[in-house]
C-alpha cells in the first residue's frame, strides 16, 4: 500500500538542502554514537531542540539522519577501543574487538557499517509492510485501549530495561506518569501539582527533562572517570567489506533484522536488547558457538543488523499509535509534536504521506551511514584521542543551550537540570531511566484515555472486559506484572511442557 | 552477594521515600475535586482530575512495598546507621564521589549563575575553562602551560562558534 508512495517519496527526498541536512545529521550521529557516553537519544534530543524553527520534513530528516548514526556510531569505538559508544554497540565489542586485534579493524567495521545499513533498510521495508495492518488495528482503538496501551508499555518497559529488581522499572515508570500530570489538565481545566509556580502551569517540557535525563549523568559520570588513561585505538587497515561473506550471511542478517524489528516495536525496550538477542541467538545457532567472543565476524553483524533493523521497528508504534518503541524514539515523537504533527491512529487519515515520507529518510539515512561510516572511520580514530574532560562539558554547554532554545525560556534549563540530577541519582540506585521518559511521554494518553474510557462506560469498570482488544492488553500487563514470577512459569511449564516434550520426541 | 547489600540497604531507604511520594500523592488528589458542577450538569467521580494521580499513588506504593519486601529479605535494614556513619567518614576520602560533586557543582553554577545572569560568551567559556582544567589532570595528561593555553584557546573558541551556529543556522538567539 505504501511502497508506491515510499517510491515517490525516495526521489522527492533528492533536493540539496534535505541531502546536506541528512548527511550533516548522519554525520553528528555517528560521532555522538562513537563517543562513548554520549547516546543516540541525547543525539536527537539536542537536534530536535535546535531543528524547532526548520521546516517539518528538513527536522524530521536531521533527527532521523541522527536516529540511524548514532545507533551505528557505537560499533566504531566498539570494535576500535573495545568501549561501546552507546548501550547498542556494547554486543559488538566482544568480536569486534577482538578481530581489532587480530589486524581486522578496517575489514570488521567496513561488514558493521554494511549490517548496520543492511538492517536499516530491513526495518523500513518491514515497516512499510507492516503499516498497513497496524494503522487498521489502531483505528479499532477506544479510550480504554490507549490506557491500557500506556500502562502496558510503561510496565514493560520497566521489566526490560531493569538490570536489578523489575519493580524499579515500574516505579520510574510511574514517576514519570506522575511528572505528566503536572500542569493544567485538559479535561476540567484544573492546575495540579504547580505549587504555584507558572511556569509549572503548561505542564513540564519533556524535551529539556529527556535532554537533562539523558546528559547529565552521562556528563557527571564521564568527568568523574575522566581521570584514568585514554584507551589507545587499533590502527585502520583497508576499510572495505567483503561482499562474498556478507552475501554468506543472507539468512544471519534476515533472523537477526527480524528479531531488530521484533524488539523495537515493543515499547521502550532499545536498541541494546535487540543487539544482544541478536547476538545470543546467532551464537546459538552456530556450528562453532566457541568462537563467539574470540573474533567470530558474525558475533558482529548480527547485533548490528538488529541494532538498526529497532529503528524501523521502534518507529510503527510512534507513527500508528503515538507510543515510543525506544527511547531515541520517544524524543523522535516528541520532536513531531513539536512541530506538529499528530501522529498516532489517524496520521494516516491527516498527512498520508509522513509515513512512506519517513521510510524514505530512513532509507536515504541507510545510504548515508554507509557511505559516511566508510568514510569516517579514520575520522572516528581521531575523535576517540579526545579526552573526555574536553568533549563533556561542551556536551553540557550545548544541552543548556538546547533546552534554553526551546521557546527561549531559561525555566527549561533548570528542568534539564533538575531532571538531570534526578535521574542521575535513580540510576546510582539502579532505577532505570527510559520507562520514566516513556512515562512522561504516554502519561497524558493514559490520563485522558482512563476518565473518557470511564465516562463512556458511566463509570462501569466491567464493561471493559467486554472489548477483546482492551482483554488482550489486560492479559500483557499481568503478563508484564507477573511473567518472572516462579508461580507463572511454573502454571506455564505445566500448559505447554507436555507440547514441547511431544514436539521434541517427533524430532527423534 | 557483596555489592548487593548495599544496594538492598539503598533500596530500602528509596523504597520508603517512594512510598511516602505515592501517600504524599493520594492526599494531594483526595483534595482535588472530585464531584463538581459543570453547566448545570453534575460531573461525576470519574472525570475528577484527581483519579489518575490516586491511581499512579497506589501503584507507586504497591510497587514500592515489592522493592521494600526485597530490601528486608536481603537485609538491607541491617546495620543502616553503621553504613551512614562509615559513609560520611569517608567522604572526605571518597575521591570520586568528589569528581562527581565537583562534576555537578560546576554544571550548576553554570546553570543557576552563568546563564541568563552573565553574558553568554563570557560564562560559557568560563565555564569550560574552569571545568577542563579541574578535570584534566590524568596519567597520560601532563599539565604544562601549552595544556593550560589548549584549554584556553577551545574554551574561548567553542562558545564562539557554537554561538554562531545557534544564532546564524538555527535562528536562536543566545541567552
Amino acid at each position: 500500500m505504501y511502497f508506491i508512495e515510499f517510491l515517490h517519496q525516495v526521489v522527492a527526498t533528492v533536493t540539496p538542502i534535505k541531502m546536506s541536512v541528512l548527511f550533516g545529521g548522519v554525520m553528528l550521529g555517528i560521532i555522538f554514537g562513537a563517543l562513548p557516553g554520549l547516546t543516540a537519544t541525547l543525539a536527537v534530543a539536542l537536534l530536535s531542540t535546535v531543528t524547532f524553527n526548520l521546516p517539518t520534513d528538513v527536522a524530521i530528516i536531521a533527527l532521523i539522519g541522527a536516529y540511524v548514526g548514532a545507533v551505528y556510531g557505537g560499533c566504531q569505538s566498539a570494535i576500535l577501543i573495545g568501549i561501546p559508544g552507546t548501550s547498542a554497540g556494547a554486543a559488538s565489542v566482544r568480536d569486534g574487538h577482538q578481530l581489532a586485534k587480530q589486524g581486522r579493524a578496517g575489514e570488521t567495521i567496513a561488514n558493521a557499517t554494511m549490517g548496520s545499513a543492511l538492517g536499516t533498510i530491513f526495518g523500513l521495508t518491514m515497516m512499510l509492510l507492516v503499516m498497513p495492518v497496524m494503522v487498521a488495528l489502531a483505528l479499532q482503538f477506544t479510550s480504554i485501549e490507549f490506557f491500557l496501551l500506556a500502562v502496558f508499555g510503561v510496565l514493560i518497559c520497566g521489566s526490560l530495561t531493569s538490570d536489578d529488581l523489575p519493580a524499579k522499572g515500574w516505579i520510574a515508570g510511574i514517576l514519570g506518569l506522575a511528572i505528566s500530570t503536572v500542569g493544567i489538565e485538559t479535561i476540567q481545566g484544573y492546575s495540579r501539582f504547580t505549587f504555584g509556580v507558572p511556569e509549572l502551569a503548561g505542564g513540564i517540557e519533556f524535551v529539556p527533562v529527556i535532554l537533562g535525563a539523558f546528559a547529565i549523568p552521562q556528563i557527571i559520570r564521564g568527568l568523574r572517570d575522566s581521570d584514568g588513561r585514554l584507551e589507545r585505538s587499533t590502527v585502520l587497515s583497508k576499510v572495505w567489506p567483503d561482499f562474498k561473506f556478507l552475501g554468506r550471511c543472507k539468512m544471519l542478517i534476515a533472523r537477526s533484522g527480524l528479531i531488530g524489528v521484533g524488539v523495537g516495536a515493543i515499547p521502550g525496550v532499545g536498541e541494546d536488547v535487540a543487539a544482544w538477542s541478536a547476538y545470543d541467538a546467532t551464537k546459538r545457532s552456530a556450528k562453532d558457538p566457541e568462537t563467539f567472543g574470540r573474533g567470530n565476524m558474525r558475533g558482529v553483524i548480527a547485533p548490528e543488523v538488529a541494532a538498526n533493523a529497532c529503528i524501523g521497528g521502534a518507529i510503527v508504534p510512534v507513527l500508528t499509535l503515538a507510543v515510543p518503541g525506544s527511547p531515541p524514539a520517544a524524543m523522535l515523537l516528541g520532536a513531531m509534536w513539536l512541530h506538529g504533527l499528530r501522529p498516532g491512529p489517524m496520521l494516516a487519515i491527516e498527512s498520508p504521506e509522513v509515513i512512506p515520507q519517513i521510510a524514505a529518510f530512513l532509507f536515504w539515512s541507510a545510504i548515508a551511514m554507509a557511505i559516511c561510516g566508510l568514510a569516517m572511520a579514520r575520522l572516528s580514530v581521531l575523535v576517540l584521542r579526545l579526552s573526555p574532560s574536553i568533549v563533556l562539558p561542551m556536551v553540557a554547554m550545548i544541552s543548556i543551550l538546547g533546552s534554553y532554545s526551546l521557546g527561549l525560556n531559561i525555566f527549561n534549563v533548570y528542568l534539564m537540570f533538575g531532571f538531570g540530577l534526578l535521574a542521575f541519582v535513580l540510576e546510582e540506585m539502579e532505577y532505570p531511566v527510559a520507562p520514566l521518559v516513556i512515562g512522561l511521554i504516554l502519561g497524558q494518553m493514559a490520563d485522558i484515555g482512563l476518565r473518557r474510557a470511564l465516562l463512556s462506560a458511566h463509570g462501569d469498570v466491567f464493561s471493559f472486559f467486554e472489548r477483546p482488544l482492551a482483554l488482550v492488553f489486560m492479559a500483557l500487563i499481568l503478563y508484564s506484572l507477573f511473567g518472572r514470577s516462579r508461580i507463572v512459569r511454573h502454571a506455564f511449564g505445566m500448559l505447554f511442557g507436555p507440547l514441547r516434550r511431544k514436539g521434541k520426541a517427533s524430532e527423534v | 552477594m557483596s555489592s548487593e547489600k548495599p544496594l538492598r540497604k539503598a533500596d530500602f531507604v528509596t523504597s520508603i521515600v517512594f512510598m511516602l511520594l505515592g501517600i504524599v500523592m493520594i492526599v494531594a488528589a483526595s483534595r482535588m475535586p472530585w464531584i463538581v458542577q459543570s453547566g448545570g450538569l453534575q460531573q461525576d467521580w470519574y472525570l475528577s482530575p484527581g483519579l489518575f494521580p490516586t491511581v499512579l499513588g497506589v501503584l507507586l506504593i504497591i510497587f514500592s512495598s515489592n522493592v521494600l519486601m526485597h530490601a528486608v529479605r536481603g537485609g538491607g535494614y541491617r546495620g543502616l546507621g553503621r553504613a551512614a556513619a562509615h559513609g560520611l567518614r569517608s567522604v572526605g576520602s571518597n575521591h570520586d564521589l568528589h569528581r562527581m560533586a565537583m562534576a555537578a557543582a560546576l554544571v550548576g553554577l553554570y546553570v543557576f549563575v552563568g546563564i541568563g545572569r552573565v553574558e553568554y560568551h563570557i560564562a560559557s567559556s568560563v565555564f569550560l575553562f574552569v571545568t577542563m582544567l579541574v578535570f584534566h589532570r590524568a596519567p597520560d595528561r601532563p599539565f604544562t602551560v601549552r595544556a593550560v593555553l589548549k584549554l584556553a584557546l577551545i574554551a574561548v573558541l567553542a562558545p564562539l562558534v557554537i554561538g554562531y551556529i545557534f544564532t546564524e543556522f538555527f535562528q536562536v538567539p543566545m541567552p
